[in-house]
C-alpha cells in the first residue's frame, strides 16, 4: 500500500463537496467495512514505492463512541487535507502516509459493540485516505464504564504494522489517538483474539504496549477540548503513561494542525514554539485559532527542549541537613 | 483458526532462565536436581530449549516425558508444572543470585513477583529481567527480525546474505580487519551492527555485495584508523540498540538528546525524575526543574523540602491543589491548567540518609519569573501598566480560588508567578491555604521575610476570608511599583488614582478605614474603571524580564 499521488485540489474537492451532509450520509457504514475489518490481518505497510521514496507513517486513531464523533466528521468534511498540505507544505514530511483506524468500547458491558477495532491501510493518496475515513462504521456506543478500546489500537500498531520510515531509515512514524477516556490498563487476551484473531495467551499491560508502540512511533493522545480533560480523569489517567504527549487540544477543530504542528516541532520544521503561531498565521489560519493550536502544543514543545530560552537552572544538589525554613508559625 | 505464535517462540532461553526453568521444574515437581535435568531433557532435549517450545508444553507431553525420565512422579504435581510453564516469557524475572524464577502454582492458583522484588528461595538475591534481544536489525535493509533469523533471502533474488555475525565471519572467509575487530569487541558490539550502521546510518556501503571486502578493508567504508574504528564501533551499538526490541523497557533516547544521560536522578513516588538543576528556594522547599525518565516524558517541578519539620504544611499544600484539580465548578477546565497541577507526592532519602518529603508538580513552561525577581529586577518599580495586567491576572485567579471555598492565604511577591511573554500569570506555594466557608479557619503560617505584605487581621490570626488574598495582592502590586507594602506609600510617578485605590485595598490602618470590595470580580471590576480614567481603553503593554540592558 502508500501508492498513489497526494492531490490536494482533488483531496480538498472532495471534502468541500460534503460540507452541509448530515454525519449518516458521509459515514453511512451501519456495520464494519470489510476492508477495515482487522481479524486476520497480519501487517498492514508502510513502504517507500518510486513515487514515495520517503514514506512516513502516520495513523490517526479516531474514537467512534458517541461523545467523540465530531473529530472523525469534522475530518472528512473539513480539515483532513489540511493535515497533508501543512506537513508537505511546511517541508515537514515529504511523503506521509496516513492509515487510520477507529476504536469502540470491547470491553462495554450489555451491549455488544460490532466494531469495537477499524483499521485502514496506510494511503498516500487523498481519495483513498478519504474512503478509509468515510468507510469508518461510527456506531456511537460506549460510555458507562469509563475506557475505551484505545489499548486494541496501541495493540494493532505495535504488532501489525510495518513501516519503512522505521524500519529502513530508523525515522518514527507518528500515531494519534483522540479520545475522551481513560485507558484500560491491559490488552485483554480474550479481547484480542475476539477481534483481532491473535492468540496471546495471557493480558498485557497498557505500560508494555504503549513502551512496545514507542520504539516505532510518536505517540500522543489528544484530547478534544479542555472539559473534557477532566472527563472520568481522562487525562490524568494518560498522563501517567504519556507524559507530557497528552494533548489538551481547546477545540475539536484544531485536531489535524495540532497533529501537524507536533509533527513539525519533533521534525524540528519549528526550531522552538515561537515559530509556530507565525507560521500558522501565513498559512491563513485565523489569530484565535492559531493562539489554540500554540497553546495546545506548548508544554510538548517544552518536553522535546523546543519550548523556547528559559533562564538556566542553577547546577545545585538537593538539599542535605536539617535546612533553614522561611515559614514562621503563628 | 490457526494458533498463531508469538514473536518471541523462536527466542532460546538464554544461559540464566535455561538455569531456571531446570530449577522450577524440580521444584514443582518435587524432583531432585538430576532427575529434573533428565525430564527436562526428555522434554526438550539436549540445551536451552526456545519460549516457544516450554510455552506449548501440555499436562500430556510432561506426563509422556515424565515416564521415559523419572516414571514416579506424582501426576498432581506434573499437572501443575503444566499448569506453570507456558508463564515462562522473555518478560519473567530471574533471581540474580540463585537463578530460581518464583513462578509458584498452590492449588491452580498461579503466584508470580515482579521485576525487583526480593528473592523468596535465597536470603540476598533480587529479581531481575535477563536481558535478550527479541528482534534484531537486519543490516541489509533495516527490517526488524527474529533474533534467530540466519539469513536474508529477499534482498539480492538468489544470494543467501547471513545476518548472524557467525554467518557473517564465514561469509568473510572467517577474518575481518583486526583492529577492526578489536574495536568492536572493546565497544561491545557485533559484526552485523557495524555492516547495520554503515550501511543504512552512515549509507557508505552500498553494494551489499561488497561487505566482505569491506570488513577485509574498512578505508574503503571511509575508516582510515584506529579512532575512527571505535568511533564508528561506538555509533553502531547506538545505533542497533535504538531500533532493536529486546525486553527491557525502551530507553529515553530523547531525554538523552536533552542531554539528561549524565544528570542526577531522583525517585519519587515509584518514578524516576532526572533534575536539571535549582529553579529556587521557596519557605521550606528547594525547588527543581526535572525531567520524568520516561519516553514520552513528562516536564515537572520537584519541591524537595529543605527543612525536616513542615512535612504538614506539605501535605495540606497536596491536598489542596488535588482539591483544585478534582473540582466539579464550571469554570475548573480552564483554571485547573493555570494553577499549580499535582502529579505525585512521596518521600525520597538524601545522601545524608535523612528522608525528605518532595511534591511533584506540572512545570508551566516559561513561568519563570516571580515577582520577587520583578522587584529586584526593577528596584525603581515597573510601569503601572504592567502592574495593571499583572493585577488583573491575579484577580481572576483568586475570584476562582475563593469560589471553589479556598483562601490562598500567602500571596507574596514571591508565591505570584509570571509568564512574560503571553502576561500569564500563576499562583505558587498553597501550604497556607485553607477552606473559608466555615468561617473558623485561620491562617497557621506567615512567609518569614514578607509580613508587610499581611495584613493585620490575619497577623491576628483572625478566620481567614477572601478579603485577606485581595488585600495582599494589592501590597504585592504597590511593592512592583517600587513602593512601601507596610505602610502603602508609592513613588510619585504612580497616577493618583491608582496609588489611592491600591492602599484603599491593602487594609491599612484601622478596620473602620478599610473599604471593602465585596469580591474579587467586583474588585477587578472597579480597578478596570480606574485604570482605564487614567490610561483610557485597555492595550497590550510590553513588559520584559530580564529588563533590557543598555
Amino acid at each position: 500500500m502508500g501508492g498513489g499521488h497526494y492531490d490536494r485540489d482533488a483531496h480538498e474537492a472532495l471534502t468541500t463537496t460534503r460540507v452541509h451532509k448530515p454525519r449518516e450520509e458521509v459515514f453511512a457504514q451501519r456495520k464494519m467495512h470489510p476492508s477495515l475489518n482487522p481479524f486476520g490481518v497480519a501487517m498492514r505497510e508502510s513502504r517507500d514505492s518510486d513515487n514515495h521514496p520517503n514514506s512516513r507513517a502516520i495513523i490517526l486513531v479516531m474514537d467512534q463512541t458517541g461523545s467523540m464523533q465530531d473529530i472523525p466528521e469534522n475530518l472528512a468534511k473539513k480539515t483532513l487535507p489540511k493535515l497533508m498540505t501543512t506537513l508537505i507544505d511546511e517541508g515537514t514530511l515529504a511523503d506521509p502516509q496516513v492509515m487510520f483506524m477507529a476504536i469502540g468500547d470491547a470491553e462495554a458491558s450489555g451491549e455488544r459493540e460490532e466494531s469495537p477495532l477499524q483499521a485502514g491501510q496506510f494511503e498516500s493518496e487523498g481519495s483513498l485516505m478519504d474512503k478509509d475515513l468515510t468507510n469508518i462504521h461510527l456506531e456511537g456506543g460506549g460510555g458507562g464504564n469509563e475506557g475505551e478500546s484505545y489499548d486494541l489500537a496501541l495493540y494493532f500498531a505495535a504488532r501489525h504494522t510495518s513501516i519503512d520510515c522505521f524500519e529502513k531509515r530508523g525515522e518514527k512514524g507518528y500515531m494519534f489517538i483522540t479520545g475522551d477516556e481513560p485507558c484500560f490498563s491491559r490488552v485483554s487476551a480474550k479481547i484480542v483474539k475476539r477481534v483481532i484473531g491473535d492468540d496471546i495467551k495471557r493480558d498485557i499491560p497498557i505500560d508494555d504496549i504503549i513502551a512496545e508502540v514507542s520504539k516505532r512511533y510518536h505517540v500522543f493522545f489528544l484530547i478534544p477540548d479542555l472539559p473534557r480533560r477532566q472527563y472520568a480523569g481522562c487525562e490524568a489517567s494518560w498522563r501517567k503513561r504519556l507524559g507530557d504527549n497528552v494533548i489538551g487540544q481547546e477545540s475539536p477543530d484544531d485536531t489535524s494542525l495540532v497533529a501537524a504542528t507536533l509533527i513539525g516541532l519533533t521534525e524540528g520544521t519549528y526550531s522552538d514554539l515561537s515559530e509556530v503561531a507565525p507560521a500558522l498565521k501565513k498559512r491563513g489560519v485565523n489569530k484565535d485559532q492559531a493562539a489554540r493550536v500554540y497553546r495546545a502544543v506548548a508544554q510538548y514543545a517544552a518536553a522535546i527542549g523546543r519550548g523556547g530560552e528559559r533562564p538556566a537552572a542553577e547546577d545545585k544538589e538537593p538539599p542535605t541537613g536539617q535546612g533553614k525554613g522561611r515559614t514562621r508559625r503563628l | 483458526m490457526p494458533i498463531r505464535d508469538e514473536p518471541t517462540d523462536a527466542v532460546r532461553l538464554p544461559p540464566p532462565m535455561d538455569r531456571a526453568l531446570a530449577l522450577l521444574i524440580a521444584r514443582a515437581a518435587g524432583l531432585k536436581t538430576d532427575e529434573a535435568e533428565a525430564l527436562k531433557t526428555a522434554l526438550f532435549g539436549n540445551g536451552p530449549p526456545t519460549f516457544g517450545q516450554v510455552r506449548r508444553i501440555s499436562a500430556a507431553d510432561l506426563a509422556s516425558a515424565a515416564d521415559k525420565a523419572c516414571p514416579k512422579t506424582a501426576v498432581v504435581a506434573l499437572k501443575e508444572l503444566a499448569e506453570l510453564m507456558p508463564r515462562i516469557d522473555p518478560r519473567t524475572p530471574v533471581c540474580d543470585r540463585c537463578d530460581e524464577s518464583p513462578l509458584s502454582n498452590v492449588g491452580g492458583k498461579i503466584f508470580a513477583l515482579d521485576v525487583g522484588a526480593v528473592c523468596p528461595f535465597c536470603p540476598k538475591g533480587r529479581l531481575e529481567l535477563v536481558p535478550m534481544k527479541l528482534r534484531m536489525v537486519a543490516w541489509t535493509d533495516g527490517h526488524l527480525t527474529e533474533p534467530q533469523t540466519t539469513h536474508d533471502l529477499r534482498i539480492l533474488p538468489g544470494c543467501e546474505l547471513p545476518l548472524q555475525d557467525e554467518g557473517i565471519l564465514h561469509w568473510a572467509d572467517g577474518w575481518i580487519e583486526p583492529a577492526l575487530e578489536r574495536a568492536l569487541r572493546d565497544a561491545g558490539t557485533s559484526v552485523y551492527a557495524f555492516l547495520a550502521y554503515m550501511r543504512l546510518g552512515r549509507k557508505t556501503l552500498a553494494r551489499i555485495e561488497d561487505a566482505a571486502d569491506m570488513l577485509h578493508d574498512p578505508k574503503r567504508l571511509g575508516l582510515a584508523d584506529a579512532r575512527s574504528f571505535a568511533e564508528a564501533a561506538k555509533a553502531a551499538k547506538a545505533f542497533v540498540e535504538a531500533r532493536e526490541v529486546t525486553n527491557i523497557p525502551a530507553k529515553p533516547f530523547l531525554i538523552e538528546r536533552l542531554g539528561g544521560r549524565n544528570l542526577p536522578r531522583l525517585t519519587v513516588a515509584g518514578r524516576t525524575y532526572l533534575l536539571e538543576g535549582r529553579i529556587g528556594r521557596g519557605d521550606k522547599t528547594d525547588v527543581f526543574r526535572a525531567l520524568w525518565d520516561h519516553q514520552p516524558t513528562e516536564r515537572v517541578v520537584l519541591k524537595i523540602s529543605r527543612t525536616l519539620d513542615d512535612a504538614d504544611l506539605m501535605k495540606n499544600e497536596v491536598r489542596v491543589l488535588k482539591a483544585i484539580q478534582a473540582s466539579e465548578d464550571p469554570g475548573a477546565y480552564f483554571f485547573t491548567r493555570i494553577l499549580p497541577e499535582y502529579v505525585a507526592d512521596g518521600t525520597t532519602v538524601g545522601s545524608d540518609g535523612l528522608e525528605r518529603r518532595v511534591t511533584v508538580l506540572r512545570d508551566r513552561n516559561l513561568f519563570d519569573w516571580t515577582l520577587e525577581d520583578v522587584i529586584e529586577e526593577y528596584p525603581e518599580g515597573v510601569e503601572p501598566q504592567s502592574m495593571v495586567w499583572m493585577w488583573n491576572r491575579v484577580l481572576t485567579l483568586l475570584a476562582w480560588t475563593h469560589r471553589i471555598g479556598y483562601v490562598h492565604g500567602a500571596i507574596v511577591p514571591s508565591h505570584v508567578l509570571l509568564h512574560v511573554q503571553n502576561h500569564a500569570v500563576t499562583l505558587l506555594d498553597w501550604a497556607a491555604a485553607v477552606r473559608y466557608k466555615s468561617g473558623k479557619e485561620r491562617i497557621a503560617i506567615v512567609s518569614d521575610g514578607y509580613e508587610a505584605y499581611y495584613p493585620k487581621a490575619l497577623l491576628s490570626k483572625e478566620a481567614a476570608s477572601p478579603e485577606m488574598d485581595l488585600a495582599m495582592s494589592a501590597r504585592c502590586m504597590i511593592g512592583i511599583l517600587g513602593g512601601s507594602p507596610k505602610d502603602g506609600r508609592l513613588p510619585a510617578s504612580v497616577p493618583t488614582p491608582i496609588a489611592d485605590f491600591l492602599r484603599l485595598h491593602g487594609m491599612y490602618g484601622k478596620p473602620s478605614e478599610w473599604t471593602r470590595a465585596k469580591d474579587a470580580l467586583e474588585l477587578q471590576k472597579a480597578f478596570g474603571k480606574i485604570a482605564e480614567s487614567v490610561y483610557g481603553p485597555r492595550a497590550f503593554h510590553p513588559f520584559l524580564m530580564p529588563r533590557k540592558r543598555k
